[in-house]
Protein backbone atom coordinates (compact mmCIF):
# COMPACT_ATOMS: atom_id res chain seq x y z
CA UNK A 1 0.00 0.00 0.00
CA UNK A 2 3.07 2.40 0.72
CA UNK A 3 4.21 1.82 -2.50
CA UNK A 4 0.97 3.10 -4.32
CA UNK A 5 0.00 5.63 -2.23
CA UNK A 6 -1.32 7.22 -5.46
CA UNK A 7 -3.90 5.20 -5.36
CA UNK A 8 -5.65 6.61 -2.94
CA UNK A 9 -5.30 10.29 -4.16
CA UNK A 10 -9.03 11.00 -5.78
CA UNK A 11 -7.79 13.36 -8.42
CA UNK A 12 -4.40 11.54 -9.61
CA UNK A 13 -5.90 8.43 -9.99
CA UNK A 14 -8.85 9.95 -11.65
CA UNK A 15 -6.38 11.98 -14.25
CA UNK A 16 -4.53 8.75 -14.51
CA UNK A 17 -7.01 6.03 -15.12
CA UNK A 18 -10.18 8.27 -15.97
CA UNK A 19 -11.47 6.23 -12.21
CA UNK A 20 -13.37 7.95 -9.77
CA UNK A 21 -11.88 6.33 -6.92
CA UNK A 22 -13.82 5.95 -3.22
CA UNK A 23 -11.21 4.11 -0.38
CA UNK A 24 -13.61 2.41 2.14
CA UNK A 25 -12.33 0.66 4.89
CA UNK A 26 -13.99 -2.20 5.36
CA UNK A 27 -12.76 -2.99 8.51
CA UNK A 28 -13.47 0.41 10.24
CA UNK A 29 -16.82 1.24 11.69
CA UNK A 30 -19.62 -0.14 10.57
CA UNK A 31 -21.83 2.72 10.60
CA UNK A 32 -19.34 4.44 8.47
CA UNK A 33 -19.55 1.52 5.74
CA UNK A 34 -23.24 1.91 5.89
CA UNK A 35 -23.17 5.72 5.62
CA UNK A 36 -20.44 5.58 2.51
CA UNK A 37 -22.47 3.06 0.87
CA UNK A 38 -25.39 4.88 0.79
CA UNK A 39 -23.59 8.41 -0.15
CA UNK A 40 -21.67 6.09 -2.80
CA UNK A 41 -25.09 4.47 -4.09
CA UNK A 42 -26.96 8.03 -5.02
CA UNK A 43 -23.72 9.76 -6.46
CA UNK A 44 -23.48 6.99 -9.01
CA UNK A 45 -26.67 6.09 -9.78
CA UNK A 46 -28.02 8.69 -11.84
CA UNK A 47 -26.81 11.36 -13.28
CA UNK A 48 -28.35 14.79 -13.41
CA UNK A 49 -27.46 16.85 -16.48
CA UNK A 50 -27.74 14.23 -18.83
CA UNK A 51 -30.57 11.81 -17.21
CA UNK A 52 -27.95 8.86 -17.34
CA UNK A 53 -28.73 6.18 -15.36
CA UNK A 54 -25.44 4.32 -13.94
CA UNK A 55 -24.87 1.01 -12.27
CA UNK A 56 -22.68 -0.87 -9.84
CA UNK A 57 -20.64 -3.96 -9.89
CA UNK A 58 -18.67 -5.72 -7.97
CA UNK A 59 -15.27 -6.81 -9.08
CA UNK A 60 -12.59 -8.83 -6.69
CA UNK A 61 -9.35 -7.82 -7.69
CA UNK A 62 -7.20 -10.63 -4.91
CA UNK A 63 -4.75 -11.87 -7.30
CA UNK A 64 -3.29 -12.54 -10.78
CA UNK A 65 -6.39 -14.38 -12.45
CA UNK A 66 -8.87 -11.39 -10.97
CA UNK A 67 -6.80 -8.97 -12.57
CA UNK A 68 -6.73 -10.38 -15.88
CA UNK A 69 -10.44 -11.29 -15.48
CA UNK A 70 -11.39 -7.27 -15.28
CA UNK A 71 -8.69 -6.63 -17.72
CA UNK A 72 -10.23 -8.41 -20.41
CA UNK A 73 -13.89 -7.31 -19.35
CA UNK A 74 -12.67 -3.90 -19.01
CA UNK A 75 -11.64 -4.56 -22.70
CA UNK A 76 -8.95 -1.84 -24.70
CA UNK A 77 -8.22 1.55 -22.18
CA UNK A 78 -10.71 4.39 -23.25
CA UNK A 79 -8.92 7.89 -24.31
CA UNK A 80 -7.84 9.34 -21.49
CA UNK A 81 -9.83 12.13 -20.24
CA UNK A 82 -9.47 15.74 -20.48
CA UNK A 83 -6.33 17.07 -18.89
CA UNK A 84 -5.23 13.50 -18.35
CA UNK A 85 -1.79 11.51 -19.32
CA UNK A 86 -1.67 10.77 -22.50
CA UNK B 1 -26.33 20.38 -16.80
CA UNK B 2 -28.72 23.21 -15.89
CA UNK B 3 -27.52 26.65 -16.63
CA UNK B 4 -29.40 28.25 -13.59
CA UNK B 5 -26.58 28.42 -10.98
CA UNK B 6 -28.73 29.13 -8.49
CA UNK B 7 -29.98 25.18 -8.82
CA UNK B 8 -26.08 24.27 -9.21
CA UNK B 9 -25.07 26.13 -6.25
CA UNK B 10 -28.04 24.09 -4.27
CA UNK B 11 -27.06 20.86 -5.39
CA UNK B 12 -23.29 21.53 -4.37
CA UNK B 13 -23.44 22.95 -0.98
CA UNK B 14 -26.47 20.07 -0.65
CA UNK B 15 -23.75 17.59 -1.61
CA UNK B 16 -20.94 19.76 0.66
CA UNK B 17 -23.54 19.05 3.59
CA UNK B 18 -23.78 15.55 2.73
CA UNK B 19 -20.16 14.55 2.77
CA UNK B 20 -19.43 17.08 5.81
CA UNK B 21 -22.35 14.84 7.60
CA UNK B 22 -20.28 11.73 6.80
CA UNK B 23 -16.83 13.08 7.78
CA UNK B 24 -18.20 13.37 11.01
CA UNK B 25 -19.45 10.07 11.80
CA UNK B 26 -16.23 8.67 11.22
CA UNK B 27 -14.19 6.90 13.30
CA UNK B 28 -10.13 6.97 14.03
CA UNK B 29 -10.29 3.33 12.08
CA UNK B 30 -11.72 5.00 9.01
CA UNK B 31 -8.59 6.49 7.70
CA UNK B 32 -9.07 5.58 3.68
CA UNK B 33 -12.92 6.62 3.49
CA UNK B 34 -11.69 9.93 5.39
CA UNK B 35 -9.05 9.95 2.81
CA UNK B 36 -11.67 9.78 0.03
CA UNK B 37 -14.30 12.03 1.14
CA UNK B 38 -11.68 14.51 2.40
CA UNK B 39 -10.20 14.81 -1.40
CA UNK B 40 -14.40 14.76 -2.47
CA UNK B 41 -15.07 17.69 -0.40
CA UNK B 42 -12.61 20.03 -1.70
CA UNK B 43 -13.12 18.85 -5.07
CA UNK B 44 -17.42 20.30 -4.02
CA UNK B 45 -15.84 23.39 -2.34
CA UNK B 46 -14.10 24.01 -5.90
CA UNK B 47 -17.00 23.66 -8.02
CA UNK B 48 -19.01 25.37 -5.60
CA UNK B 49 -16.50 28.48 -5.44
CA UNK B 50 -16.16 27.96 -9.74
CA UNK B 51 -19.68 28.67 -9.52
CA UNK B 52 -19.79 31.93 -7.38
CA UNK B 53 -17.18 33.49 -9.98
CA UNK B 54 -18.90 32.53 -12.97
CA UNK B 55 -21.02 35.77 -14.25
CA UNK B 56 -24.70 35.76 -14.20
CA UNK B 57 -26.07 34.92 -17.50
CA UNK B 58 -27.71 37.77 -18.90
CA UNK B 59 -30.41 36.50 -20.68
CA UNK B 60 -33.47 35.37 -19.32
CA UNK B 61 -34.05 32.27 -17.57
CA UNK B 62 -36.11 30.49 -15.02
CA UNK B 63 -37.36 27.04 -13.84
CA UNK B 64 -40.92 26.34 -12.74
CA UNK B 65 -41.11 23.36 -10.76
CA UNK B 66 -44.53 21.50 -10.32
CA UNK B 67 -46.03 19.35 -7.53
CA UNK B 68 -49.08 17.42 -6.60
CA UNK B 69 -52.18 16.00 -8.20
CA UNK B 70 -50.95 16.59 -11.97
CA UNK B 71 -47.56 15.34 -11.50
CA UNK B 72 -46.23 11.72 -11.01
CA UNK B 73 -43.42 12.42 -8.89
CA UNK B 74 -40.68 12.62 -11.17
CA UNK B 75 -42.13 10.77 -14.06
CA UNK B 76 -43.97 12.66 -15.47
CA UNK B 77 -46.38 15.77 -15.92
CA UNK B 78 -50.27 15.60 -17.47
CA UNK B 79 -49.59 17.06 -20.32
CA UNK B 80 -52.28 19.78 -20.68
CA UNK B 81 -52.12 21.14 -17.34
CA UNK B 82 -48.07 21.47 -17.89
CA UNK B 83 -48.87 23.58 -21.22
CA UNK B 84 -51.75 25.67 -19.90
CA UNK B 85 -49.35 26.37 -16.79
CA UNK B 86 -46.12 27.28 -18.91
CA UNK B 87 -48.67 29.22 -21.25
CA UNK B 88 -49.77 31.20 -18.32
CA UNK B 89 -46.78 31.69 -17.07
CA UNK B 90 -45.08 32.97 -20.82
CA UNK B 91 -48.47 35.37 -20.89
CA UNK B 92 -47.70 36.61 -17.43
CA UNK B 93 -44.15 37.37 -18.18
CA UNK B 94 -44.92 38.90 -21.74
CA UNK B 95 -47.30 41.30 -19.80
CA UNK B 96 -44.96 42.08 -16.65
CA UNK B 97 -42.51 43.21 -19.92
CA UNK B 98 -44.96 45.39 -21.29
CA UNK B 99 -46.22 46.75 -18.31
CA UNK B 100 -42.37 47.92 -17.21
CA UNK B 101 -42.37 49.54 -21.04
CA UNK B 102 -45.62 51.38 -20.27
CA UNK B 103 -46.79 50.21 -23.67
CA UNK B 104 -49.71 48.05 -22.08
CA UNK B 105 -53.18 49.28 -23.41
CA UNK B 106 -56.41 47.96 -21.58
CA UNK B 107 -57.09 45.41 -24.07
CA UNK B 108 -55.95 44.10 -27.31
CA UNK B 109 -52.77 42.85 -28.43
CA UNK B 110 -49.87 42.65 -26.14
CA UNK B 111 -47.09 44.41 -27.79
CA UNK B 112 -43.69 43.27 -28.54
CA UNK B 113 -45.14 39.71 -27.68
CA UNK B 114 -42.10 38.17 -29.65
CA UNK B 115 -39.19 40.31 -27.28
CA UNK B 116 -40.90 38.21 -24.69
CA UNK B 117 -40.61 34.69 -25.76
CA UNK B 118 -39.20 32.45 -23.36
CA UNK B 119 -38.05 28.55 -25.18
CA UNK B 120 -38.74 25.20 -22.85
CA UNK B 121 -35.04 24.53 -23.13
CA UNK B 122 -34.86 21.76 -20.60
CA UNK B 123 -37.30 19.60 -18.39
CA UNK B 124 -35.47 20.14 -14.75
CA UNK B 125 -34.23 16.92 -13.05
CA UNK B 126 -35.63 16.00 -9.18
CA UNK B 127 -39.25 16.76 -9.20
CA UNK B 128 -41.17 17.47 -12.53
CA UNK B 129 -40.10 21.12 -13.47
CA UNK B 130 -39.49 23.26 -16.71
CA UNK B 131 -36.19 24.95 -17.95
CA UNK B 132 -37.36 28.33 -19.45
CA UNK B 133 -35.20 30.10 -21.05
CA UNK B 134 -34.21 33.17 -23.62
CA UNK B 135 -32.93 32.32 -26.86
CA UNK B 136 -30.70 34.86 -28.17
CA UNK B 137 -29.23 34.05 -31.80
CA UNK B 138 -25.96 36.43 -30.58
CA UNK B 139 -24.05 36.54 -26.91
CA UNK B 140 -25.52 38.88 -24.82
CA UNK B 141 -23.13 41.50 -22.87
CA UNK B 142 -25.94 43.50 -20.86
CA UNK B 143 -28.89 42.10 -18.68
CA UNK B 144 -31.92 42.06 -21.24
CA UNK B 145 -35.38 43.48 -20.86
CA UNK B 146 -36.91 39.91 -20.78
CA UNK B 147 -34.45 39.04 -17.82
CA UNK B 148 -35.64 42.03 -15.69
CA UNK B 149 -39.12 40.81 -16.71
CA UNK B 150 -39.06 37.26 -15.74
CA UNK B 151 -37.42 38.19 -12.28
CA UNK B 152 -40.13 40.83 -12.06
CA UNK B 153 -42.81 38.18 -12.71
CA UNK B 154 -41.36 36.01 -10.35
CA UNK B 155 -41.00 39.08 -7.68
CA UNK B 156 -44.72 39.33 -7.90
CA UNK B 157 -46.06 35.78 -7.83
CA UNK B 158 -43.67 35.90 -4.45
CA UNK B 159 -46.29 38.40 -3.07
CA UNK B 160 -49.51 36.58 -4.23
CA UNK B 161 -48.30 33.47 -1.78
CA UNK B 162 -46.23 35.29 1.09
CA UNK B 163 -48.33 35.44 3.95
CA UNK B 164 -47.67 39.02 4.94
CA UNK B 165 -50.47 41.42 3.24
CA UNK B 166 -48.60 44.55 3.13
CA UNK B 167 -45.94 42.85 1.27
CA UNK B 168 -48.86 41.80 -1.22
CA UNK B 169 -50.54 44.91 -1.71
CA UNK B 170 -47.84 46.88 -2.11
CA UNK B 171 -46.92 44.14 -5.45
CA UNK B 172 -50.31 45.11 -6.45
CA UNK B 173 -50.55 48.47 -6.57
CA UNK B 174 -47.47 48.42 -9.14
CA UNK B 175 -49.38 46.38 -11.55
CA UNK B 176 -52.37 46.81 -13.51
CA UNK B 177 -55.35 44.97 -13.79
CA UNK B 178 -54.40 43.04 -16.81
CA UNK B 179 -51.14 41.23 -15.29
CA UNK B 180 -53.04 40.71 -12.28
CA UNK B 181 -55.65 39.02 -14.09
CA UNK B 182 -53.18 36.72 -15.74
CA UNK B 183 -51.75 36.07 -12.11
CA UNK B 184 -55.31 35.26 -11.33
CA UNK B 185 -55.54 32.83 -14.49
CA UNK B 186 -51.97 30.76 -13.33
CA UNK B 187 -53.30 30.58 -9.63
CA UNK B 188 -56.61 29.47 -10.38
CA UNK B 189 -55.57 26.89 -12.84
CA UNK B 190 -53.04 25.43 -10.17
CA UNK B 191 -56.03 25.71 -7.32
CA UNK B 192 -58.09 23.98 -9.39
CA UNK B 193 -55.77 21.11 -10.29
CA UNK B 194 -54.35 20.98 -6.81
CA UNK B 195 -50.65 21.81 -7.95
CA UNK B 196 -48.47 22.75 -6.15
CA UNK B 197 -44.87 25.17 -7.68
CA UNK B 198 -41.69 26.06 -6.92
CA UNK B 199 -40.08 29.20 -9.33
CA UNK B 200 -36.51 29.75 -9.18
CA UNK B 201 -35.38 32.79 -11.45
CA UNK B 202 -32.20 34.73 -10.54
CA UNK B 203 -31.58 34.58 -6.77
CA UNK B 204 -35.25 33.90 -5.68
CA UNK B 205 -36.42 30.85 -5.44
CA UNK B 206 -40.10 30.21 -3.72
CA UNK B 207 -42.43 27.61 -2.93
CA UNK B 208 -45.81 27.75 -3.14
CA UNK B 209 -47.71 24.46 -1.16
CA UNK B 210 -51.34 24.15 -0.86
CA UNK B 211 -51.71 26.58 1.72
CA UNK B 212 -49.86 29.37 -0.36
CA UNK B 213 -51.44 28.18 -3.66
CA UNK B 214 -54.90 28.32 -2.09
CA UNK B 215 -53.67 32.13 -0.74
CA UNK B 216 -52.41 33.40 -3.83
CA UNK B 217 -55.51 32.13 -5.78
CA UNK B 218 -58.00 33.33 -3.25
CA UNK B 219 -56.26 36.76 -3.33
CA UNK B 220 -56.16 37.09 -7.08
CA UNK B 221 -59.64 36.38 -7.34
CA UNK B 222 -60.85 38.78 -4.43
CA UNK B 223 -58.43 41.37 -5.48
CA UNK B 224 -59.91 44.23 -8.30
CA UNK B 225 -57.77 47.51 -9.55
CA UNK B 226 -59.28 49.86 -10.06
CA UNK B 227 -57.51 53.05 -12.62
CA UNK B 228 -58.94 56.36 -13.87
CA UNK B 229 -58.56 59.94 -13.76
CA UNK B 230 -59.98 62.25 -12.01
CA UNK B 231 -60.00 66.03 -11.43
CA UNK B 232 -59.36 67.56 -7.76
CA UNK B 233 -59.45 71.02 -6.32
CA UNK B 234 -57.30 72.03 -3.35
CA UNK B 235 -53.96 73.11 -2.55
CA UNK B 236 -50.89 72.36 -3.75
CA UNK B 237 -48.42 72.35 -0.66
CA UNK B 238 -45.43 71.96 -2.49
CA UNK B 239 -43.69 69.08 -4.75
CA UNK B 240 -40.01 67.46 -4.58
CA UNK B 241 -38.93 68.36 -8.03
CA UNK B 242 -35.71 65.56 -8.26
CA UNK B 243 -37.73 62.68 -6.18
CA UNK B 244 -40.93 63.35 -8.49
CA UNK B 245 -43.24 63.70 -5.43
CA UNK B 246 -46.28 66.11 -4.24
CA UNK B 247 -48.39 66.66 -1.58
CA UNK B 248 -51.58 68.35 -1.95
CA UNK B 249 -53.96 69.43 0.48
CA UNK B 250 -57.65 68.90 -0.68
CA UNK B 251 -60.34 69.69 2.18
CA UNK B 252 -61.37 68.14 6.07
CA UNK B 253 -62.66 65.06 4.86
CA UNK B 254 -59.93 63.39 2.43
CA UNK B 255 -57.43 65.24 3.75
CA UNK B 256 -53.38 65.26 2.21
CA UNK B 257 -52.72 63.52 -0.53
CA UNK B 258 -49.51 62.51 -1.19
CA UNK B 259 -47.55 60.57 -4.66
CA UNK B 260 -45.67 61.00 -7.08
CA UNK B 261 -45.64 62.74 -10.27
CA UNK B 262 -46.03 61.88 -14.10
CA UNK B 263 -42.36 61.38 -15.22
CA UNK B 264 -44.12 63.40 -18.18
CA UNK B 265 -43.64 66.81 -16.01
CA UNK B 266 -39.56 68.50 -16.01
CA UNK B 267 -37.98 68.94 -12.99
CA UNK B 268 -37.76 72.57 -14.19
CA UNK B 269 -41.57 72.97 -14.64
CA UNK B 270 -41.88 71.02 -10.91
CA UNK B 271 -39.74 73.80 -9.40
CA UNK B 272 -41.51 76.34 -11.23
CA UNK B 273 -44.66 74.94 -8.93
CA UNK B 274 -42.74 75.36 -6.05
CA UNK B 275 -42.45 79.10 -6.69
CA UNK B 276 -45.74 79.93 -8.22
CA UNK B 277 -48.99 77.60 -6.96
CA UNK B 278 -47.68 76.84 -3.27
CA UNK B 279 -51.11 77.47 -1.49
CA UNK B 280 -52.99 78.50 -3.95
CA UNK B 281 -56.40 77.28 -5.44
CA UNK B 282 -55.95 75.07 -7.91
CA UNK B 283 -57.26 72.39 -10.12
CA UNK B 284 -55.10 68.63 -10.27
CA UNK B 285 -55.44 66.18 -12.40
CA UNK B 286 -54.49 63.22 -11.26
CA UNK B 287 -54.42 59.43 -12.01
CA UNK B 288 -55.71 57.32 -9.55
CA UNK B 289 -55.33 53.68 -8.63
CA UNK B 290 -57.67 51.99 -6.44
CA UNK B 291 -56.59 48.15 -4.96
CA UNK B 292 -59.96 46.65 -3.93
CA UNK B 293 -60.27 43.76 -1.93
CA UNK B 294 -63.32 41.90 -1.60
CA UNK B 295 -64.90 45.26 -2.61
CA UNK B 296 -63.32 47.44 0.10
CA UNK B 297 -60.70 50.34 -0.83
CA UNK B 298 -57.56 49.02 0.68
CA UNK B 299 -54.83 51.35 -1.20
CA UNK B 300 -55.58 54.28 -3.21
CA UNK B 301 -52.52 56.16 -4.96
CA UNK B 302 -52.43 59.52 -6.73
CA UNK B 303 -50.39 60.20 -9.52
CA UNK B 304 -50.31 64.06 -10.65
CA UNK B 305 -50.78 64.38 -14.11
CA UNK B 306 -50.95 68.38 -14.27
CA UNK B 307 -52.23 71.18 -12.00
CA UNK B 308 -53.74 74.65 -13.10
CA UNK B 309 -54.35 77.84 -10.77
CA UNK B 310 -58.14 78.75 -10.25
CA UNK B 311 -58.41 81.72 -12.38
CA UNK B 312 -59.41 84.91 -9.93
CA UNK B 313 -58.10 83.65 -7.18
Amino acid sequence: MRANGNLFVRNLVKSAYSLDAFPVDLDGSPEALINSARYVLGLFSHRRGDDVWKGMLQVRLEDVADDAAALAALGPAPPPALGGHP
Amino acid sequence: MTRLKKLERDFATADIAAVNGLLAQLGDEDVMTRFGLEARLQELQQSLAALGEADEEPTALAALFFGGAPVLGARGIESEFGGAAITKFQDLVAKVLAHENGGLGQRGVVPNRAASTLHITNIVRGSFGFLLEEVQPQHQMVETTLKAAVEETTRLLDAFGEADEEAFRSAVEEIDERVLGTAREFFSLMRLRGATLRVVAGDRDNSFGPAAVTRAAERATSTVLQEGEEVIAGQLAGVLPDAHQFEFRVGADRGTLRGRIDRGLTADQLSRFNRDLVNLAAHGRFHTKRVLRNDEIVRETYTLLELTPVEGD
